[in-house]
């Protein structure tokens, strides 16, 4: 039923280098903070920058070990000659590494085009007035090196299609909340990596003709559980939860619930409600989200609107910014009688033998 | 190996003006733990966060990364460490924040047995590192005290546009407010012009500090630099400070005039790049036993940076965007090349510092540049800026080691001798 969305993910090298034929530009972005609106709008196909499962030996030559597991793949994956379809990279810093990492894939990858995105944190009327000011300048960029004009009617459309896709992300998040979920854990993962690494209108059609045949209900394990963290590629993570009795029914995945949770408002000024979105109705991730814990209150309101009986916290090796908020949301999952245990993940080098070993019992002790 | 050791008669030893820093200690602990009865608020910063602006509310300061550094030099910092992953921190974590959460929730430290004393406020800034504003707050939570997160919109790798200058200087208002709601004072916009230009003469002064670094033999060592700007992290804005860099200044000056080296011997000339090793600073003699000594860093540079009083918000606001927040290629190679060729270095030292990933991340790519730029050799030794435990002194005694026949060979086949 989603074999599809799998193979798409899977063969995202492929797909991307059909565009390319197609006469398309695609650019590469490696924070979900991103405008891709602005991007879809200039006509550019925007895919998140993914790392994959082999061994990241080349990317040793320019990042130590004790950097973010998920950005060393990633730089692998470039170095390996994977990425060399792109056109044009999009770097923010919203992240301590992908503060720094700019040259570094500027000069592995020989990309024409690279723009810098200054995104503020906080999401105040003077925020939003200087991320204006800079998607201002961005615009501009991308219309030179594009040769269009981005005007708002196309910025409407752009803003259109994705919060179309986000409204659709949404109602598969919302099947589970049926008792019998008729998709599995790992099968929702896969329809939302799909979705970073192809056309979102392509992504929309997929999504449609699958709400259209789901069944209303299929089988599912007892233990529901809620997953959460930056990002994941290894599934058989996702497997190993259901393989021993759990059912992942809901996320809080940057790529997954935070990224289609709400949508982009509908005002006269495309460009503000673009930074409005980004900065304020867009669930933050914790590289964002301060003082206040806006994450961790979406979090404990999905827990409970979910029916979870525990959640599992997947963070990627070195992240500092979900580990450092890691402990605060144990103590307030905690507070709610939901249990959490935390799974350290290396897309390439995850013990799955250790991955078990820490499941089972979790799962075991909410049965 | 060779040894290039003469012996160290000579030298003139650490600066005689570092011996104040005790009394200016002993004075700032004193103001710190005797706030509350004077009724003055205490606040704590991120190292980053322009304290001058504080200091113009007369608000005490508190710096938790000053105090995990000096927990490390007391030797406190890994049982701190430990604590704090009891708390379910992560190991890997930015040590400072795990020394002063583990010494925090064991309520031990090393002013008499005790911890610093709580905040009444809390003010970090975005545009050091994540775990900046990520501690705070948790700091705010933990204490149940008011926040104030200096915020920014700048890229380090890009241009520096007036947008993210303007956004910046618009924070800084934003924290004044904050300041007045929380003090129940105004800002004396004098006594700020007052604090910035105290703060902008003790820049000054460690520039020329810096500057005579540059001779050959350098006057000063590294562990005198790593020492004595205590004061330009934790009193910038004071005339303390101001006082205290004269009189290093002079004493530097009397050394440069009388042709004393540090290192009498001294034989190659490196530059170091960031953190120390606070509980080991005395891994910069293992170098200067073998006649190289670190004459320039850029880490205690960061806390200086000069200001103009006329216009302290814009000025406070170029520092900090400029001068730290710089990625290699957004301009921090650049000042490393020019480093390295006006203070005539031979070598560069790198602190793979595990527990700072925003400092590291970027330095193998930093090494690259450098030795295609200026053809100088680099050696990286790993550790942990604070922590103890995930530091093997054999590790970075054989780095050290093999770095310096590689200094020697290549002066050899220079032909300079």
């Amino acid at each position: 039923m989603t074999n599809n969305f799998y193979q798409a993910y899977r063969n995202r090298h492929q797909l991307a280098g059909q565009w390319k034929e197609s006469g398309r530009k695609i650019f590469g972005y490696f924070c979900l903070y991103a405008p891709q609106e602005l991007l879809y709008a200039a006509g550019v196909i925007p895919v998140c920058i993914r790392g994959s499962r082999k061994n990241p030996s080349l990317a040793y030559a320019f990042l130590p070990e004790f950097v973010c597991s998920y950005q060393r793949s990633r730089l692998n994956e470039a170095m390996a000659g994977r990425y060399r379809y792109l056109d044009g990279l999009i770097f923010n810093q919203r992240c301590d590494i992908n503060r720094v990492i700019g040259r570094i894939w500027t000069e592995q990858l020989r990309i024409p085009y690279s723009w810098h995105l200054a995104i503020p944190r906080k999401g105040s009327e003077s925020a939003i007035k200087v991320y204006i000011e800079e998607l201002n300048i961005f615009k501009q960029s991308l219309e030179e090196y594009m040769a269009c004009k981005i005007d708002t009617q196309s910025l409407n459309n752009a803003i259109k299609v994705y919060n179309e896709n986000r409204s659709l992300r949404r109602r598969i998040y919302e099947l589970s909340l049926s008792d019998n979920p008729p998709l599995s854990g790992s099968q929702i993962i896969e329809i939302m990596l799909s979705g970073l690494v192809m056309p979102k209108d392509e992504h929309n059609k997929m999504l449609r003709e699958l709400l259209r045949n789901i069944p209303d209900e299929g089988s599912s394990n007892k233990v529901r559980l809620l997953i959460t963290g930056n990002t994941l590629e290894n599934i058989d993570i996702i497997r190993a939860i259901e393989d021993n009795g759990g059912q992942i029914v809901i996320d809080d995945y940057c790529f997954g619930t935070r990224d289609c949770w709400h949508k982009i408002g509908n005002v006269d000024d495309p460009l503000y409600g673009i930074a409005d979105y980004y900065l304020n109705r867009r669930i933050p991730s914790p590289c964002t989200d301060s003082p206040e814990r806006h994450r961790i209150r979406h979090i404990l309101q999905l827990a409970s609107q979910y029916r979870v009986h525990g959640v599992i916290h997947t963070s990627q090796n070195y992240c500092d910014n979900y580990l450092l908020e890691m402990p605060q949301l144990k103590e307030r999952l905690r507070d709610y009688g939901i249990p959490m245990i935390n799974i350290e993940i290396d897309d390439a080098e995850t013990d799955m033998t250790r991955v078990d070993n820490l499941i089972q019992p979790f799962i075991e002790m909410l049965y | 190996m060779s040894s290039t050791v003469k012996g160290k008669s000579g030298s003139p030893g650490p600066l005689k003006a570092a011996g104040k820093l005790t009394s200016i200690t002993a004075d700032y602990d004193s103001l710190l733990f005797g706030a509350k009865d004077k009724g003055r608020l205490i606040a704590y910063v991120t190292s980053m966060v322009p304290v001058e602006i504080l200091q113009a509310f007369d608000i005490v300061l508190a710096m938790p990364e000053n105090y995990a550094a000096l927990c490390a030099s007391r030797k406190m910092a890994g049982e701190f460490c430990n604590a704090a992953e009891q708390m379910g921190y992560s190991g890997v974590l930015c040590s400072y924040m795990l020394t002063t959460s583990g010494s925090e929730s064991s309520q031990k430290g090393p002013y008499e047995g005790n911890s610093l004393p709580p905040p009444d406020l809390l003010v970090c800034s975005d545009y050091a590192c994540n775990t900046h504003v990520k501690w705070w707050q948790n700091l705010s939570e933990y204490y149940g005290c008011p926040i104030f997160v200096i915020d920014s919109a700048y890229s380090a790798e890009g241009p520096l546009r007036e947008h993210y200058r303007d956004y910046l200087v618009s924070e800084f208002r934003g924290l004044i407010a904050f300041l007045q709601e929380h003090t129940g004072k105004s800002l004396d916009m004098q006594r700020l012009k007052e604090t910035v230009a105290l703060s902008d003469r003790a820049s000054a002064l460690w520039e020329e500090i810096g500057e005579y670094r540059k001779v050959i033999p350098t006057p000063i060592g590294p562990i005198d630099i790593f020492t004595t700007m205590l004061t330009l992290v934790l009193l910038r804005g004071t005339r303390e400070a101001v006082d205290f860099y004269e009189e290093v200044v002079d004493e530097i000056k009397e050394r440069v005039k009388d042709k004393i080296a540090y290192l009498p011997n001294e034989k190659f000339r490196l530059i170091w790049d960031r953190f120390p090793v606070w509980y080991r600073l005395g891994l910069l003699k293992l170098f200067e036993d073998n006649g190289a000594v670190v004459v320039t860093d850029l880490y205690a540079d960061a806390f200086g940076g000069r200001l103009d009083p006329d216009n302290p918000l814009p000025s406070l606001a170029e520092r900090y965007l400029n001068l730290f927040a710089r990625s290699a290629a957004g301009g921090r190679a650049d000042m490393y090349i020019q480093r390295a060729k006006d203070w005539h270095v031979d070598g560069a030292v790198f602190h793979s510092n595990r527990a700072c990933r925003y400092a590291s991340t970027e330095q193998l790519m930093m090494a690259h540049i450098m030795e295609k730029e200026l053809g100088i050799p680099t050696m990286f030794f790993e550790g942990n800026m604070n922590d103890p435990r995930m530091f093997s002194e054999a590790q970075a005694v054989t780095r050290i080691q093999a770095f310096i026949e590689i200094l020697e060979n290549q002066r050899e086949s220079s032909g300079k001798g």
